[in-house]
């Protein structure tokens, strides 16, 4: 199949670009994507704090919407129904990621050097030498202390405090109770709060 | 009320509903109690700077990457038949 450049035309009802999209129609695949492409790479980011596997993780996601768009019945939103791919993309990474260490160790073949995931990540921006040595420091904090967090609580405190997704939202997302979210938030909130005390309290 | 009774509260809701009348023992209880309030604060500050990170910019290139790889997988699966 071959995907034509996407036209400039604006805003398409979404529910027809789904159908069309579910025809075939590769144009509005395309547009679909482009439409939801921002929010899957930053969600993914903001779960896995680490670019390259955030951008690997939304072409996957994309695979996977591609493959399974003809399931997608329109009972959920389709932002419920994405959510829900990439969140299953980040734990499957991570299953992956838990066999490849295992094998290696059975392997018994030197570790990798990346360490500890994404704590040393963060390329960027720009001004203030003074400035910018804050900001990493803070960001690998950040990192360091949303990493210590197994993946589960992660991905519930990501939905409901930085996507601002209400706890129905998402415990349709993760196919949870809405009291196995909220406990996993008090959980989360609390464990992050405790590590970065020194960084919130005056 | 008791220390333990807002801290329930302010971790499951942070600041979201305290202007529910319901809850103005809870707000009585932040204005006097110093712990209490600065956990309040604590836990909000904390959301915010996560939620003050920069969002990413996709690179164009991203896009048709991902374009790239799902024409190859889907050319993949008519090959060995899958649909």
């Amino acid at each position: 199949m071959e995907f034509r450049e996407l036209d400039q035309q604006t805003d398409t009802d979404e529910g027809e670009l789904i159908r069309r999209s579910q025809e075939g129609d590769e144009q509005a695949f395309t547009r679909l994507m482009k439409r939801y492409q921002s929010m899957v790479l930053n969600f993914a980011h903001k779960v896995c704090r680490d670019r390259p596997k955030a951008e690997e993780t939304l072409q996957d996601t994309f695979i996977n919407v591609y493959q399974k768009l003809s399931q997608f019945d329109g009972r959920a939103k389709f932002s419920t129904w994405l959510y829900s791919i990439v969140t299953n993309n980040c734990l499957m990474k991570r299953r992956r990621r838990k066999l490849e260490e295992m094998t290696q160790e059975f392997d018994e073949l030197p570790k990798s050097e990346e360490g500890e995931a994404g704590a040393h990540q963060i390329p960027d921006p720009e001004p203030g030498p003074i400035r910018m040595v804050i900001d990493a420091e803070l960001r690998e904090h950040l990192d360091k202390a949303i990493l210590n967090l197994p993946l589960d609580y992660r991905i519930v405190f990501v939905l409901r405090d930085l996507e601002e997704k209400t706890n129905e939202e998402t415990a349709a997302i993760l196919g949870i109770s809405v009291e196995a979210t909220k406990s996993r938030l008090r959980r989360a909130r609390a464990f992050l709060r405790e590590q970065l005390l020194d960084y919130v309290s005056e | 009320m008791k220390c333990i009774e807002v801290y329930q509260f302010l971790i499951d809701e942070l600041d979201e509903h305290l202007d529910d009348p319901s809850r103005e023992s809870i707000k009585m209880h932040l204005r006097e109690c110093h712990d209490c309030s600065t956990m309040l604060e604590t836990l909000k500050k904390t959301v915010h700077l996560y939620k003050s990170q920069p969002e990413l910019i996709v690179p164009e290139s991203l896009a048709a990457h991902v374009l790239q790889a799902i024409q190859q997988s889907s050319s993949m699966s008519s090959k060995d038949g899958v649909q």
